[in-house]
């Protein structure tokens, strides 16, 4: 399926989507905890899928995915928020799609993959 | 003092008198032109008195006795007597050229206000005795004479010394020309100046007075300009300049009069006050005085501090504007040309108004300080469920999603090998928790929703719109951000 990382302030949420990337046949190429972080790991890295919190501790995730949207990577984002709450920016930003946290899994995560095609 | 007025009103007299006779007699003028000459001057000398005595903080009244006096004394250098021609030759031009526009100048404080009108009145009094003087120093007896040149009489200097006839000539039409000329020239642009500068009182009430000033002046430079041009200067413009010179103590005495109907209108206004509400006062005030820009600022002692009629805190100024403060109730910012009894007098009559009104500014203020406490309360509650939210957000919500993710991955690496009934736990497992982070998501968006923090009130409204079962349509909200309590009022009204 090609390299992947995780962008998430939060553990435990990075260990179990590190394992479903895995499960899901991705890569995983490395961790960030903050916007920072995250953006510095996807210039090295390139990698094909980016998996993005939006509630980032220094930035927004939709921030980090202005600075990628010319790169090579896909994003997708996660947050534990509805999608309904995330607002215009969500809509005019240009990653893949969106999965609540408590939704992700393989299926819904192919399913924004494939849909993008 | 009012002995030594009382003289000089008496000395004024025989003076005028002596000068009549010099001037009919000796100078052989007109009985009527010699009456209006001394007319002049007993009109400055009596306006001068009375403005001495009704305002003896301020100088003009002594000046205008002065310039009165200064007047009776040109008079004597017309005798032909050396020995009273002499001094009073000496001294005539002082009332005419330097006195008058000392007292235009300085009215009405007494005092010359600005270096400039120091240095041309210092001047016009040096330049008023040197010329004669100088003049004196150098007449040519029997061949010299300025005055009344058509007779065989000429005058004798007492104390010529090196007689020119040539050089008195020329002094003579230096200063004619000198201070009937470019001292009246620069001595209208100094009353212009003033009248430009002066604040709508202090203008209303300059205005006689140096209009008679101008009229003087403007005598004096047309006198001028014939001088040069050789021509006649007599009958219409010695009237013009017997009206002018009257008009200037005349229009001191209106001053005095307009001050004294001023305090008529202080009495009308106690009976305009007993039908004025408390936040008219100000209003009462301005017309009383005749000053709009008048301004009041009460004091409340709690806060030892001043405040507006709306309650709003006021500082009393320092550019230059006048303050008449009532104790313990309220300063009175005015027209520092206004006279300081006059406003005492008119706040002594507004004090009950002025004192009803305090207490509504403190009430004002007071409820100024509500609301503000009211608005810190508020702002606090918000950020407190700005921080709740963000707890749940950050907290409980995160452990539930990852523990719901967790889960899944279990059900999908035990995959076929799982117990049908520990499959069927975790499932409900996943599903509970699933419901679980709904209703978390939902309290935490009733606490505050974060998009109303990210987005503002326009893209809240839209997401809430969105939620909501029956169909909503937002035909407008503002697109711009709103102070946060404010956009937190208003989703929350929509809720």
């Amino acid at each position: 399926m090609g390299r992947a990382i995780v962008v998430d302030d939060h553990p435990a949420f990075r260990a179990s989507a590190r394992r479903l990337l895995e499960l899901s046949g991705y890569e995983v190429v490395g961790e960030a905890a903050d916007g920072a972080s995250g953006l510095a790991l996807a210039r090295e890295h390139e990698p094909e899928l980016v998996l993005l919190d939006i509630a980032l501790p220094d930035m927004s995730g939709f921030d980090v995915a202005d600075e990628l949207v010319e790169g090579p990577s896909s994003i997708v984002f996660v947050s534990s928020r509805d999608q309904r709450d995330l607002g215009r920016r969500a809509k005019r930003s240009g990653a893949l799609g969106f999965i609540p946290k408590d939704r992700l899994s393989e299926e819904s995560l192919q399913a924004v993959v494939e849909s993008a095609r | 003092m009012r002995a030594l007025r009382f003289a000089l009103a008496l000395a004024a007299i025989p003076f005028g008198l002596l000068g009549y006779h010099i001037l009919v007699h000796d100078l052989h003028s007109s009985r009527q032109n010699a009456v209006a000459s001394i007319v002049v001057a007993w009109t400055f000398v009596a306006a001068g008195l009375v403005a001495w005595a009704r305002r003896p903080e301020s100088r003009v009244g002594v000046l205008m006795t002065f310039v009165g006096y200064a007047l009776l004394e040109r008079k004597l250098q017309y005798s032909h007597d050396s020995r009273v021609f002499t001094p009073a030759f000496a001294l005539g031009e002082v009332g005419l050229g330097a006195a008058l526009a000392h007292v235009v100048l300085a009215y009405p404080s007494g005092h010359l206000s600005t270096r400039v009108e120091r240095w041309f009145v210092g001047a016009a009094y040096t330049a008023a005795v040197a010329f004669p003087v100088a003049m004196l120093l150098v007449w040519d007896y029997p061949h010299s004479c300025v005055y009344d040149c058509g007779r065989a009489f000429r005058q004798h200097s007492s104390i010529s010394i090196a007689p020119n006839q040539t050089v008195l000539h020329a002094l003579n039409e230096t200063f004619k020309v000198g201070v009937y000329g470019l001292f009246a020239v620069v001595f209208i642009a100094l009353i212009a100046w003033r009248l430009w500068h002066a604040t709508p009182r202090g203008r209303r009430l300059l205005a006689p007075l140096l209009l008679a000033g101008v009229v003087a002046g403007s005598r004096a430079v047309w006198g001028s300009v014939h001088e040069i041009g050789g021509t006649s200067t007599s009958d219409p413009f010695y009237w013009w300049q017997v009206a002018g010179q009257i008009a200037i103590p005349l229009a001191l005495l209106a001053g005095l009069l307009s001050a004294r109907l001023a305090r008529g209108v202080v009495a009308d206004l106690v009976v305009e006050l007993g039908k004025t509400p408390a936040g008219g006062v100000r209003d009462a005030l301005a017309r009383a005085l005749h000053d709009p820009t008048l301004q009041v600022a009460y004091w409340l002692p709690m806060r030892q501090s001043y405040v507006d009629e709306e309650g709003h805190a006021a500082r009393l100024p320092d550019d230059g504007r006048a303050v008449m403060k009532l104790e313990d109730i309220a300063a009175i910012v005015h027209d520092p040309e206004l006279e300081p009894d006059l406003v005492e007098a008119a706040g002594a009559a507004a004090r009950l108004a002025l004192h009803n009104a305090r207490l509504q500014a403190d009430v004002r203020a007071q409820l100024g300080k509500v609301q503000e406490s009211r608005r810190r309360i508020v702002t606090a509650g918000d950020e407190q469920r700005r921080r709740i939210e963000r707890d749940l957000h950050d907290g409980a919500q995160q452990r539930l999603v990852a523990l719901a993710l967790e889960l899944r991955l279990a059900q999908r690496e035990l995959g076929g090998d799982l117990d049908p009934a520990i499959e069927r736990i975790l499932g409900v497992a996943v599903d509970e928790l699933q419901v679980a982070v709904e209703e978390l998501r939902e309290l935490a968006r009733g606490v505050h929703p974060a998009i109303l923090t990210e987005e503002g009130l326009a893209g809240a409204l839209e997401s809430l719109a969105g939620r909501t079962p029956v169909p909503v349509e937002i035909v407008s909200a503002p697109e711009d951000r709103l102070p946060r309590e404010i956009e937190a009022a208003a989703y929350f009204v929509s809720w």
